[in-house]
């Protein structure tokens, strides 16, 4: 018996692009998942990074089961996720609960904070009806908000404060595991501050184990233990937080870490400038070979057959690239 | 020292609603140099996007400017006749606005677009005005510009119409080009290419450009000055060397305390 929380064994996750309105026929696909495979260990931060298209949230719904996968396994402790429905697979996912980027959108605007927080509650029928406030009033306090609030609807708070209802919501039921995509983007960088200090405080007290979701290397960086970076749907580099921000191996890594600039005046100064274009890629038509070939600065023709596969280049650390070998 | 093209003073907009009245800019004043690059950073709400309106006086209803002063070149924009501002946007200040895709006109292709203002206030002929598309279609990064001048704006990713953008924002050779969060809607590394490029461009062309963000890893990267706002007014305004050097505002410290940084050694 391992660590492993999770397991990924070869995910993939395709989209049939449909054509025609009588009789529709598949014309394409968007492979927004093409083969991923990692694990996450009870108790850590997994930083999962990429830019738009990369897949990164559909990799976070495929383990929640919220999407079924197209092919591949996501293993809870062990147990293929895959294999099991209906009350099964309710009851595996009390286990495992999401916190969303949008402050806006992810919260019902047509029900109290104390509503929003304890339908989770009834679905997994965790306790009777008459232990709901308490349950409600703990949750509030835990995420940093009054227990007097709990009446209140959503347009009555503040976008940090309705992300704060979307964690008591997610903690609602007692999870191990939480997926947070992009939990702060929507946020101001002082609100952003204190929610990831608030996801942090609550991993440590609460023993959660945490997929975090972000285009942001700077904040992935600062609450994860590894990091896996995504591109067009594959995992290209994955390693400790040491390994991807200081020896990022994989050019587009490096690329994506060049690009930041850095809220530091002597740094930036000092910095030669990111030097080759990147283009955003299409998950439609993606090259053949390795995906990140059209714009790479070190890509030749043995780039063009077969897309690489993560390998080890040091304990610890694997990056997907044949120049890296 | 270069010369200061505008000076704001004490430029005061409020917006009047059927709650009361919200002071969005309240009272603020700076200079902006010919050729320099200043950032003007704030949280969201703090009044930066109405008060680059109002440089502009495109603020829209229910907001009206209620006092100051905009000073450029010596004229009091807030008090010259419309028919005048409309001469002096697009052609001496431009703008460059957060979201692409509503800035474009989608049934236009991006050629007559860019072309414009170059007919409008350039008086360029058909000839003319397409070679200078061209022109300016290689200067932000678009080659082909020949063929790409009849696509329309959907035929474009987010970084790249963002470019037709900036070329139609430059197309006059403005003095100011107002930056309206140009990048937030786009990844990160196209971002750095088009901040790159605008700023290169800003450089060639010495026009000074305002930068509005909330990023403060843009303002290092990019800004020679440090406008910063809160609740509608400036609470510190300097180099942006001594501003990240020794931040003087506490408003200003917290601000750079909350940025998390990438430790990449």
């Amino acid at each position: 018996m391992n660590d492993h929380l999770i397991e990924v064994r070869n995910l993939k996750m395709y989209f049939p692009i449909l054509s025609g309105v009588l009789l529709p026929r598949k014309v394409g696909e968007i492979k927004a998942v093409d083969d991923v495979s990692f694990f996450i260990r009870r108790g850590e931060t997994l930083g999962l990074v990429g830019e738009s298209g990369s897949g990164k949230s559909t990799l976070g719904l495929c383990l929640l089961q919220l999407y079924r996968p197209t092919a591949g396994e996501v293993l809870y402790q062990g147990r293929n996720l895959g294999q099991i429905r209906g009350g099964d697979l309710r009851r595996a996912r009390r286990k495992m609960q999401m916190i969303f980027q949008d402050p806006y959108g992810s919260l019902n605007p047509r029900m109290t904070a104390a509503g929003i927080i304890t339908e989770p509650l009834q679905i997994h029928r965790l306790m009777p009806r008459r232990a709901y406030r308490k349950r409600v009033e703990e949750l509030l306090t835990l995420v940093g908000l009054s227990p007097g609030q709990a009446n209140r609807y959503p347009h009555e708070f503040s976008a940090g404060e309705r992300q704060r209802i979307g964690m008591a919501r997610a903690l609602a039921v007692d999870p191990e595991f939480i997926v947070c995509d992009e939990p702060v983007s929507a946020l101001d960088v002082c609100v952003q501050a204190q929610i990831l200090q608030l996801l942090a405080d609550l991993q440590s007290r609460l023993n959660l184990t945490y997929l975090f979701i972000a285009h942001d290397l700077a904040v992935v960086g600062s609450m994860s233990n590894r990091i896996a970076v995504m591109y067009l749907g594959r995992i290209i580099e994955l390693g400790s937080r040491e390994h991807v921000l200081r020896r990022a191996v994989h050019p587009y890594t490096r690329a994506l870490l060049a690009a930041i600039p850095v809220p530091d005046r002597a740094i930036e100064k000092a910095r030669k400038r990111a030097g080759h274009p990147v283009d955003v890629p299409s998950a439609l038509r993606s090259p053949t070979g390795c995906g990140f070939r059209p714009n790479c600065p070190e890509a030749d023709a043995s780039c063009r057959n077969t897309a690489p596969t993560l390998e080890m280049v040091e304990p610890e650390h694997w990056v997907a690239c044949w120049k890296a070998q | 020292m270069p010369a200061t093209i505008l000076e704001v003073r004490d430029l005061r907009t409020y917006f009047h609603t059927d709650e009361g009245i919200t002071k969005a800019v309240d009272g603020i004043s700076y200079d902006v140099r010919e050729g320099e690059t200043s950032a003007l950073v704030g949280e969201s709400g703090c009044g930066k996007s109405v008060s680059a309106l109002s440089l502009v006086r495109l603020v829209p209803y229910p907001g009206r400017i209620m006092g100051g002063q905009v000073l450029f070149n010596g004229e009091d924009l807030l008090q010259v006749p419309e028919a005048k501002m409309r001469k002096i946007r697009g052609k001496h200040i431009a703008m460059v606005f957060q979201e692409p895709m509503t800035s474009l006109n989608p049934v236009m292709n991006i050629g007559e677009q860019i072309a414009e203002p170059l007919k409008a206030h350039l008086k360029m002929d058909e000839k003319a005005a397409r070679r200078r598309v061209i022109e300016l279609l290689n200067l932000v990064g678009i080659p082909d510009g020949d063929r790409r001048y009849r696509d329309y704006p959907h035929q474009f990713s987010g970084g790249m119409r963002q470019r037709v953008v900036i070329a139609m924002a430059l197309s006059c050779n403005p003095s100011i080009l107002i930056a309206d969060e140009p990048t937030t809607a786009l990844d990160v590394t196209i971002q750095a290419q088009i901040l790159d490029m605008m700023t290169g461009l800003a450089r060639q062309f010495n026009t000074a450009l305002i930068l509005i963000t909330h990023n403060f890893g843009i303002v290092a990267r990019y800004a020679d000055r440090i406008n910063v706002m809160r609740a509608g007014k400036i609470v510190e305004s300097d180099s942006a060397d001594s501003i990240f050097a020794e931040p003087q505002h506490p408003y200003t410290q917290a601000l750079l305390k909350c940025v998390p940084r990438l430790e990449t050694g």
